[in-house]
């Protein structure tokens, strides 16, 4: 049976969302596909991410551009928490014997673009900014963020509206409003997997398109090539030919088909190589550059540094190292930090000659005193393993 | 047998808890400490205070903070002997002036305050000293000050204070004269237009006081304007203004948007989302 193995890795990534998040008070903000879109303008231009993304998002977003390249939008079918939530609402819906009003090709095909405006209008936003100006209206984020501060309520408007919609529709956001889902459209059109249907074996019923959570007309094609297609073989599995009137693999003329462990395997080998990417290539997620020529030999002094939360927050790092008082680091060149809850990295690159690590140190946990606002200004930072306050 | 073990775990939990009480409460009291030798001016005493108390209690790091504070305040004092650089000279005197202001040393803010106008001579050195004699009642002294100043240094803040100078002295006739030709531009600044409040409070003008003192508070960032509020409270003019404006001023919120980085525990809210990514929102 093909659906319990998908309501299994449904299950196991819902659990490992949930999980995380409110067992282990895990940032899933950074492993969010969608961030590492919004976050491309803001990085290619400041050298930063918007908020407290990190770089961990882009892979992300390759492993998923990866996996929409051979198995369409599998992710959305298998992986997505919203996706899964609205999907099995549906069910329940239908289990309920709540009427699911069939929507009519061109309405549904209209309202398809939706999804198109929705990434348009948070892209302009993000990338005008350089922040997530719509993370307030995002009812996933609400979710994974366990209501987070900037949470509005229409965040729980747009949450209410999925899950009553999702009752006698499937998958609505899915399939017209998700912005990601624009994102991988484009791409899943040429996805290397497929729906096949054999003519010959065809007895024309019907019940895969009804099966079909995306609305596609199965039984009209002969190879499911539209880029809504998430793979998850429901219509395969609504076949009453058991011979394989319909099965899924790469393109019919290479004769061959596939079973869906593969699809399982490539999933799992797209997250885990993109989770490994994180740890093996850990770019700075804020890097900032001082207005100095380099000198012909630096030094680097490795940091782990509280309360540098955010790009807000590294920025406040950067201006404390700028300081002009007497903890001025005159040889301080550049800052590569990592962002996020509790301690983070910071690696600063200095010119030896010209200041040490104690004096950076220093710069960053010392009280600073502004002239133009005429206060002193507390550092919020603390180093791990500094003690500030000196031999006893 | 549930009596016992009632008792077991109260035991247990007072042995765990009451250490950390009565750490605290020790931290507490050598920070007080460390404050009364301030007060005394035996900065290396405090000094030792602060740091016994933060690290008898790591997680106050108002404790740590203090250490810090006085720690350049004793460097800012043996640089003001030395530092020839006048600029630095006047950075180092303003920090050092304010630390003085917070900790309530105003005999020694004073000193400072003579110095640096004696080494800068301008309108922001009078205005300073000005406001330390007045906070000390040495109104005679402000007024002789400030009356002497010549056309450049006479703006509408240290005129201002002459005003409430004057009148404290029971000179109300030339405290309206100084009034009378003060002009304060549209574009005064936060500082200017809170003088201007305290001005006319102490010249008994109530509806101007209170148009002016709005006007400030606005205009102040968020993070400097409960310190003004405070000392409108205890400014004797300001706060003896009708009950009913000194509220309305008192429930006036800032109009400057100020980002939440420098305080704050998120981006959430913050007016200079759209500037962080190049760095400004920290200023």
């Amino acid at each position: 049976m093909r659906i319990p193995t998908r309501r299994l890795v449904q299950f196991t990534f819902l659990a490992l969302t949930l999980g995380g998040v409110f067992l282990f008070g895990a940032n899933a903000e950074r492993w969010c596909p969608l961030g590492g879109v919004e976050a491309i303008y803001t990085y290619a231009q400041e050298g930063n991410m918007p908020c407290s993304l990190g770089v961990s998002n882009f892979y992300i977003l390759g492993g998923v551009l990866l996996m929409t390249l051979l198995l369409r939008r599998a992710f959305c079918g298998y992986m997505c928490p919203i996706g899964t939530i609205s999907e099995w609402i549906g069910i329940a819906g239908r289990r309920l014997k709540i009427p699911t009003p069939r929507v009519p090709p061109s309405v549904d095909r209209v309202l398809s673009l939706g999804k198109y405006l929705v990434l348009a209008l948070i892209l302009y936003a993000a990338w005008r900014a350089g922040e997530l100006l719509f993370r307030g209206y995002d009812p996933c984020y609400a979710l994974i963020s366990r209501h987070g501060e900037d949470i509005t309520v229409w965040a729980y408007v747009v949450a209410a509206t999925i899950v009553l919609v999702s009752l006698v529709i499937t998958v609505p956001f899915c399939r017209w409003f998700c912005p990601l889902a624009a994102v991988l459209n484009p791409i899943s059109r040429f996805g290397l997997a497929r729906i096949s249907r054999d003519r010959a074996s065809c007895a024309s019923c019907g019940r895969c398109a009804r099966a079909c959570p995306m609305a596609i007309p199965v039984d009209q094609v002969d190879e499911v090539t539209s880029a809504r297609c998430t793979s998850c073989m429901s219509c395969v599995d609504a076949c009453p030919d058991r011979h394989g009137a319909l099965t899924w693999g790469p393109p019919a003329r290479f004769g061959r088909r596939w079973s869906q462990a593969v699809l399982v395997l490539v999933l799992l080998a797209s997250t885990s190589g993109a989770v490994a990417a994180v740890y093996l290539f850990p770019l700075p997620s804020f890097v900032k550059t001082n207005d100095l020529a380099e000198p012909a030999e630096t030094a680097i002094v490795p940091l782990r540094v509280t309360d540098l939360a955010c790009r807000g927050r590294a920025n406040l790092f950067v201006w404390y190292l700028q300081r002009d008082d007497l903890y001025a680091v005159p040889g301080y060149l550049r800052v590569e930090a990592w962002p996020g809850p509790g301690a983070a990295d910071a690696h600063i690159t200095y010119d030896p000659t010209a200041t040490d690590a104690e004096a950076i140190k220093r710069a960053i946990t010392e009280p600073y005193f502004d002239l133009v606002q005429d206060r002193w200004r507390d550092s919020p930072f603390a180093i791990e393993g500094y003690d500030s306050l000196g031999p006893p | 047998m549930r009596s016992t073990g009632f008792v077991a775990a109260l035991t247990l939990g007072a042995a765990l808890l009451l250490p950390g009480v009565a750490t605290a409460a020790t931290a507490q009291e050598t920070f007080d400490q460390g404050k009364a030798l301030l007060g005394q001016d035996d900065f290396d005493g405090a000094l030792a205070a602060f740091a016994e108390a933060a690290r008898a209690d790591r997680t106050n790091r108002d404790y740590v903070a203090q250490h810090a504070r006085v720690r350049q305040a004793i460097e800012l004092r043996r640089r003001l002997e030395t530092e020839q650089n006048t600029e630095r000279w006047q950075q180092f005197a303003r920090a050092l002036r304010a630390f003085y202001l917070s900790e309530g040393m105003h005999s020694a803010a004073l000193a400072l305050d003579h110095k640096m106008h004696a080494r800068l001579a301008t309108a922001t050195t009078a205005r300073m000293l000005a406001e330390t004699q007045l906070a000390m009642e040495r109104n005679a002294e402000a007024a002789e000050m400030l009356a002497a100043l010549d056309s450049a240094k006479a703006t509408p803040a240290t005129q201002g204070l002459l005003v409430v100078a004057l009148v404290r002295q029971g000179k109300q006739d030339d405290a309206q004269n100084v009034a009378t030709q003060i002009s304060v531009p549209k574009d005064a600044d936060a500082r200017t237009r809170y003088i201007t409040a305290w001005m006319h409070a102490a010249l008994g003008q109530a509806n101007e006081a209170t148009t002016a003192l709005v006007g400030a508070f606005e205009m102040f960032a968020p993070s400097v304007l409960p310190g003004f509020k405070a000392h409108a409270k205890l400014c004797p003019e300001l706060a003896s203004l009708p009950a009913a404006d000194l509220a309305k001023a008192m429930a006036t919120e800032s109009k400057i948007p100020e980002s939440t980085c420098s305080g704050g525990k998120s981006c959430a809210g913050c007016p200079n989302r759209g500037k962080c990514a190049k760095g400004e929102a920290a200023q």
